[in-house]
């Protein structure tokens, strides 16, 4: 933010506490957007919130949550606070506090943190998050987010990129706070994000005058604050992250033509820059045959035909667009300015291939910076919708109608790239390299375990899957290579090992193995030898899958047992249900003999479900093996309802849409139907629900139950609650365990 | 003021908001249907003439922003867009009415930058140069956050005037609002060789160097001002440094293309 943007916010603000009342002025302030976190360097950031009064800024920083040793102040009255926090050291993690010099907002916590940038041209290890066209404000927002955070686990996000249509429909202020504000708190409080202007967020804003909300709520580094040359204007400019250059272009409303400014100055840019990886990105892709159709579009064209020979001829690693919403992963490409129909494997594909370490092995670069030395393109903006499309364009190696983000992980000289659905499911994935010798092709070995019900030695349909089970990878020499647990499908895999002869022990805790090698479906049955838990030796060679390579498991004497939970079966009264409204955010409904969903209820504004049974009959050292939900229909309109954990405490009659918060508390899809009726409907958990359920038996898991959501439509539906009369028509938990 | 502008950027880009609802294409046969249904929806009639505008149909367009403007002769950003069809369909003079009256009616600054910039894109297009120069100045002018984009415009209309001093001028105002951009000095360098003033070509490669960006680049420029002057020996040390420089780069870089097209531009100045 320059000074005259900074003058209008003052001006503006200074207008607002002008003509607040005296008793406003004597208040407290209090904290309305943020904190978030902009245009990181290796020695500082910018640090900006908003309150609701005017006051002065002051941010606290060190390195330790209770010892804030550092403090930067900005003196000017605003409501727009924007500090420049300066002189860290660099790759290192500090905690901040952000207020005002007389009262501190937020932070000072655990929870609030930030690290710095390497030094320029360090090599470390990178994660970035990748999201496009995300600014929806749905729940399918919310699941691509949480999918995310489930995956990165404790790992941090040093950077993110927002490709584009942050905040739907037109980028107004207001947008901006309830679809990116809103939904990433943790994820701006925690990380610097790196944004472009998408053709929705210039609805409402200008890179000619370089107005607007967009404008406004982003510092961007337009001098070269953080690298690069600077580009004098914060519609297009570029930034140094350890050896990686990022260049962000403006494809919407600067022009694009060959010799104008913004390409000269890319070309001043990539000239400049010594980086080992080159990534660009903005919004209009140049190959795209999802929702938007880059052979007839003219800003689509005009990136692919006058940036794309500059961005090649200096050695472009990636390109990261969105506009369609769905994903679209190039093969290694070089050289193709034209239409789909022109593209040819022939002349335009630089290395074959899927540039999967596992498969025909990672793309490879001879060197750093080599030009028209290959590039993938991909396009990301299925982060908040999908829109379909063709999805057919010949320079794809995959494209995926489905819900998503990008997870970036860079290492030196190895980039790993992967696709990540809005259930956690890696759906694509590619690694580059460069240093002209391509790394090894590598095996890749994977399998199940599961909850073998009747001990036979073969998974049966119903059969669940098993977490938490330890797996080893030996040689054949009775080296151990890996180990690793089975994750919530019973799924354990060894990527990227070396070909060679190989043995899989599974450790099976007080279970015991299932027999090996039963029947003639390879598939199906238990690999491991009872005795010991060892696979036979198998070879993994080069760029193999060794797959199925699983174990059952029972507990020995147990026979299954199934219990009902049900008010007033049985004289159950473990029940809480309820339903929690966004047009009413304050209002409790624990009492209604009904419990609703729905994507926009007129009145209430989106209803999401809440339900969950206490467990405390079932044994604590019990294995579930299955659990359905039972749920009885009294209303509706049409579409899918989906089930997700609940990731906070909630009461029945406590339970608001305020105090559960639940697009931000939305956990695991556990299960969903589609009721074509009225009537009962049985949802058969699925295997994140059963070791949700799992961990409610055990007390490994918090028993915050399930939401159940509208599928992003605006329908809805009723569902009798465990207040309604007829104890039959109440939700039912069924759960079936050993 | 500050909402002003807001609403009228959201006016002016209005248009853009439905492009990711689907293929551009299919979203104006989409407005086709609809505006079948509602003829005198004004918004509508905007919204398919910016997209028509965007993908080149600008006749079309055309149509769309008179009916617009006569159903709702007090939406001034129609105007706007009037004027952009009018040029692409080189309608220059109708565009300057337009874009005239389109600037005598708004109201705040960032529609008047706007405003001007469209004037100085006509008035190029109608062979005015230094007229759009002008005009280009007058955004400038008012332009709370100066955009390089119209520094370089205006110095690009002034030097295809005739006036190149005065394009060196404007470049030289820009980089002292913007700072030091390369794309500026880039061009004021350009300019300033062609005008052969070259102690201040010399002075201004000298700081750009002192950025230590683009290094290679810049000796390779400096080397070839020096020879202008006939400052031989010093133009030849200049090459020979452009060329160490090159040396110095990663084996794999000095290979590229771009590097050893630099090295041969070099060698043969020096030949």
């Amino acid at each position: 933010m320059n000074q005259s943007r900074i003058f209008r916010v003052f001006a503006l603000s200074l207008a607002v506490l002008m003509s607040a009342s005296l008793a406003e002025e004597a208040s407290a302030l209090a904290l309305t957007r943020g904190p978030y976190l902009q245009t990181g360097t290796s020695s500082g950031l910018i640090v900006r919130w908003r309150s609701d009064t005017a006051s002065d800024s002051r941010v606290r920083v060190g390195t330790s949550p209770t010892n804030l040793t550092l403090t930067f102040d900005n003196t000017a009255s605003t409501t727009e606070h924007v500090v420049q926090v300066s002189g860290l050291n660099p790759q290192t993690k500090y905690y901040y506090s952000i207020g005002s010099t007389t009262q501190t907002l937020s932070g000072g916590d655990s929870n609030t943190h930030f690290i710095t940038a390497p030094v320029a041209g360090t090599q470390q290890a990178t994660r970035i998050w990748v999201i496009g066209d995300a600014g929806t404000g749905s729940s399918s927002q919310t699941a691509v987010y949480n999918a995310y955070r489930n995956f990165t686990g404790t790992n941090p996000t040093h950077l993110w990129l927002q490709l584009g249509d942050n905040a739907y429909s037109s980028g107004t202020d207001a947008e901006y706070q309830s679809k990116m504000f809103n939904i990433y708190p943790d994820m701006l409080r925690q990380s610097v994000t790196w944004p472009t202007l998408g053709n929705h967020d210039a609805g409402s804003a200008s890179s000619a005058t370089q107005t607007g909300p967009y404008y406004n709520i982003f510092s961007l580094p337009k001098n070269g604050e953080a690298g690069g040359v600077a580009s004098g204007t914060e519609a297009y400019y570029s930034f140094n992250y350890g050896n990686i250059h990022f260049i962000v272009l403006n494809s919407q409303d600067v022009s694009r033509a060959v010799g104008s400014p913004m390409l000269n100055w890319l070309e001043a840019d990539l000239q400049a820059t010594n980086a080992d990886w080159n990534i660009a990105f903005w919004h209009h892709p140049p190959y795209s045959k999802g929702s938007h159709n880059s052979d007839t579009e003219t800003a689509l064209i005009d990136m692919r035909q006058n940036a794309l020979p500059i961005l090649e001829s200096y050695g472009v690693d990636l390109v990261l667009t969105g506009h369609s919403h769905s994903y679209e992963r190039s093969k290694f490409i070089d050289g193709h300015y034209g239409s789909s129909t022109t593209f040819s494997d022939a002349s335009h594909v630089v290395q074959a291939g899927s540039g999967r370490t596992d498969g025909t092995g990672a793309y490879n670069k001879s060197a750093v910076g080599v030009s028209h030395a290959g590039a993938v393109y991909a396009v990301a903006g299925s982060s908040g919708q999908i829109s379909g499309g063709t999805l057919n364009h010949p320079a794809m190696y995959i494209s995926l109608n489905e819900l998503g983000s990008m997870v970036l992980d860079v290492n030196g000289l190895t980039l790993d790239a992967k696709f990540l659905n809005n259930n956690g499911t890696v759906r694509d994935y590619f690694t580059m390299t460069k240093g002209g010798t391509p790394p090894p092709q590598l095996a890749n070995v994977s399998g199940v375990v599961w909850q073998d019900v009747d001990a036979d030695g073969i998974r049966e349909t119903g059969e669940s899957f098993l977490q938490g089970i330890q797996v080893k990878l030996y040689t054949d020499t009775n080296t151990l290579v890996a180990s690793q647990s089975t994750n919530a499908n019973g799924a354990y895999q060894f990527s990227s090992v070396a070909a060679g002869n190989y043995y899989v022990q599974f450790i099976p805790g007080t279970r015991t193995i299932s027999p090996q090698n039963q029947g003639a479906n390879d598939g199906i049955d238990s690999d491991a030898n009872p005795a010991d838990g060892k696979t036979a030796v198998f070879s993994a060679a080069a760029g193999s899958t060794i797959a199925n390579v699983d174990a059952g498991m029972y507990t020995p004497g147990g026979a299954p047992q199934t219990v009902q939970l049900q008010d007033g079966l049985n004289a159950y009264a473990g029940t809480q249900d309820t339903h929690v409204a966004s047009g009413k955010a304050t209002t409790n409904y624990g009492n209604a003999t009904t419990v609703l969903a729905d994507g926009a209820d007129g009145t209430n504004g989106r209803l999401i479900g809440l339900m969950k049974w206490a467990v405390s009959s079932i044994p604590s050292t019990a294995t579930v093996t299955n659990a359905t939900v039972t749920l009885r229909v009294s209303n509706l309109s049409k579409g899918t309802y989906n089930l997700y954990a609940v990731n906070t405490a909630w009461t029945e009659g406590g339970a608001t849409w305020n105090s559960v918060n639940p697009l931000n508390n939305q956990g695991v899809l556990i299960g969903s139907f589609l009721p074509s009726g009225t009537g009962s409907y049985t949802i058969q958990l699925n295997s994140a629900g059963l070791s949700l359920v799992q961990g409610w038996v055990n007390g490994s898991a918090a028993n915050n139950g399930f939401m159940i959501v509208d599928g992003g439509t605006s329908d809805g539906v009723d569902l009798r609650s465990s207040e309604y009369g007829t104890q039959a028509q109440r939700p039912k938990l069924t759960v079936t365990y050993q | 003021m500050r909402k002003q502008a807001l609403l009228f950027t959201v006016l002016l880009g209005y248009a853009n908001v439905s492009l990711a609802h689907g293929n551009v294409h299919e979203r104006i046969h989409q407005l086709d249907h609809e505006i079948a249904h509602h003829p005198k929806d004004v918004t509508r009639l905007i919204k398919r003439g910016q997209l028509l505008l965007d993908e080149g149909h600008a006749d079309d367009a055309l149509d769309d922003f008179v009916k617009a403007r006569k159903l709702a002769p007090k939406r001034i950003e129609v105007l706007y867009h009037l004027a952009r069809a009018q040029l692409l369909l080189n309608q220059q003079n109708a565009a300057l009415e337009s874009a005239g009256k389109f600037l005598r009616q708004v109201t705040n600054d960032a529609a008047r930058v706007r405003g001007h910039v469209l004037t100085g894109d006509i008035l190029s297009a109608s062979g005015k140069p230094f007229d759009a120069g002008e005009a280009y100045l007058r955004a400038i002018s008012v332009s709370q956050e100066l955009e390089p984009d119209h520094v370089l415009y205006a110095a690009n209309a002034f030097h295809t005037a005739g006036n190149t001093d005065k394009a060196i001028a404007v470049l030289n105002d820009g980089i002292a609002r913007l700072g030091p951009l390369h794309a500026l000095n880039e061009r004021a360098l350009t300019l300033e060789m062609e005008q052969k003033q070259y102690d201040s070509a010399l002075r201004r490669v000298d700081q750009m160097l002192a950025t230590r960006q683009r290094v290679p680049f810049l000796l390779y420029e400096k080397g070839k001002i020096l020879k202008a002057q006939a400052r031989t020996d010093e133009s030849r040390q200049t090459f020979t440094a452009a060329l160490k420089e090159i040396d110095g780069l990663p084996e794999s870089r000095r290979h590229t293309h771009v590097f050893e097209n630099l090295r041969s531009s070099v060698l043969a100045e020096m030949n």
